[in-house]
């Protein structure tokens, strides 16, 4: 509901903190207490500039004792190239002690607009609503900007969003990962995520190439393997999967799988691996 | 979640070894129907297997290969009616001929021949054990058969089925038994 004067002393002040050009136009009905319903019987504004830290009635006040406004649209515009103005808006009643009901920082070139309803908006320079101006945080409401690849990479950041095009950038996301089933005589990529190509190199050994590089050698890799029976030997089932010594290049890696006594033996039945660190 | 598409290149290593690579061409994204028609909003990585993105590709998975596997000899599209060996007992003797890849005999009864190595050693550390018990007993005979046996399992490498084995299937059946 809009805000409502019901007295001939009664109006609406604004609060300026510096001299930032302000320029402000209120719109108002006005309404005839005698009668019953209520009718509207007139409609003006108050429109005028404001260049200094000052209190300016933005308002005015009814005329007439049974007369009742019902102020808005309001709109309030910081018309200044480079200099913000905090606004305290504040009802005075019959008179009395002003009260702040609204208070609200315009950056250069920011607007207020308050509706004929009491919703009050802030508008950027570029006309985009302003959705709050305290910062986002585990207990209120407001404005969140968005993690840059840097900010996920450091982690520490409490206060930005993680996006889907960047979460993977965060030192706890898998980097790579993918699945390589062998059966019929070759290896075949099931599943991945950054990869661009697996390399049936030789008997129980795989190559596995990266899309977007780790940023040096550095890096995790967790292998894995499905066996390639349930009646294990010793001796001829890869029971173990290493990455091959001096293999692990930014782009590339080797794994081995190899079985416990005397070295490879049968092809696993899978291959996966997934690797962690910094891209 | 649907399988990349590939394009398969068969790679000539230093050493006439053949490495088979699985050239991704579209990787998919979750959200990509597991079989039939997609569409853009369904690919994660999409690139044509081009020549140079080949070499690129083939570039940067050597940097991980064995020193003795580099330089890479020579590279080619698999056909996609071409078709690998399906048994993988002498993977390692895949050879290309430019056309297909087969098994070499000469590698394969190599391969062989370091499987009876392999697959004789504890047998024969079986025999070492057995032979000591026969000779505590004195039991001559024990240890005369114990002797043929291990002189059989050292002479396995050099029986001359493994070189007029003509096929590998038929070298597969030369073991240690």
């Amino acid at each position: 509901m809009s805000t409502i004067l019901s007295s001939t002393t009664d109006k609406l002040e604004l609060v300026t903190s510096s001299a930032a050009d302000i320029d402000y136009l209120t719109c108002y009905t006005i309404a005839d207490k005698t009668s019953s319903p209520m009718v509207v019987k007139d409609a003006d504004n108050k429109s005028g500039a404001i260049a200094s830290a000052t209190t300016t009635d933005v308002s005015g006040s009814p005329a007439a004792a049974n007369d009742r406004w019902s102020l808005g649209p309001m709109r309030f515009r910081n018309k200044h190239a480079s200099t913000q103005n905090d606004l305290t808006l504040r009802h005075v009643k019959a008179g009395g002690t002003a009260r702040e009901i609204l208070k609200v920082t315009l950056y250069a070139g920011w607007e207020l607009w308050i509706n004929k309803d009491g919703v009050a908006f802030v508008y950027d320079q570029s006309g985009a609503v302003v959705m709050g101006q305290v910062l986002a945080s585990d207990t209120v409401a407001g404005l969140i900007e968005i993690a840059s690849q840097a900010e996920l990479e450091a982690g520490t950041d409490v206060a930005r969003a993680v996006t889907p095009g960047r979460q993977h950038f965060h030192p706890s996301a898998c980097k790579a990962h993918g699945i390589v089933t062998v059966s019929g005589g070759t290896p075949t990529l099931q599943t991945s995520y950054n990869i661009t190509s697996i390399t049936d190199t030789a008997t129980c050994r795989l190559t596995v190439t990266i899309a977007t590089d780790f940023s040096g050698t550095n890096y995790a890799i967790i292998p894995g393997m499905e066996a390639s029976t349930t009646t294990y030997s010793a001796t001829t089932t890869s029971l173990i999967t290493v990455v091959r010594n001096a293999t692990r290049a930014a782009g590339s890696f080797v794994l081995d799988a190899l079985e416990i006594d005397i070295g490879q033996a049968t092809d696993p039945a899978a291959w996966t691996f997934a690797c962690f660190g910094d891209l | 979640m649907r399988k990349p598409e590939v394009q398969r290149i068969i790679i000539t290593a230093a050493d006439d070894s053949t490495l088979v690579m699985d050239f991704v061409t579209i990787e998919f994204l979750p959200s990509a129907p597991a079989k039939g028609r997609f569409t853009r909003e369904h690919i994660r990585l999409t690139r044509m297997a081009t020549a140079e993105n080949v070499e690129s590709e083939i570039d940067r998975m050597s940097q991980s290969l064995d020193p003795e596997l580099r330089p890479i000899k020579g590279w080619r599209f698999m056909d996609s009616k071409e078709r690998l060996p399906k048994d993988r007992t002498f993977r390692n003797a895949w050879r290309d001929s430019g056309k297909a890849v087969t098994v070499n005999m000469s590698a394969a009864r190599e391969i062989q021949r370091k499987h009876i190595r392999r697959h004789r050693t504890p047998r024969l550390a079986e025999l070492d054990v057995a032979y000591q018990r026969a000779d505590e007993q004195g039991d001559q005979k024990a240890k005369a058969r114990i002797a043929k046996e291990k002189q059989r399992l050292r002479d396995l490498p050099a029986d001359p089925r493994i070189e007029k084995a003509k096929t590998p299937e038929a070298l597969k059946r030369i073991g240690i038994d």
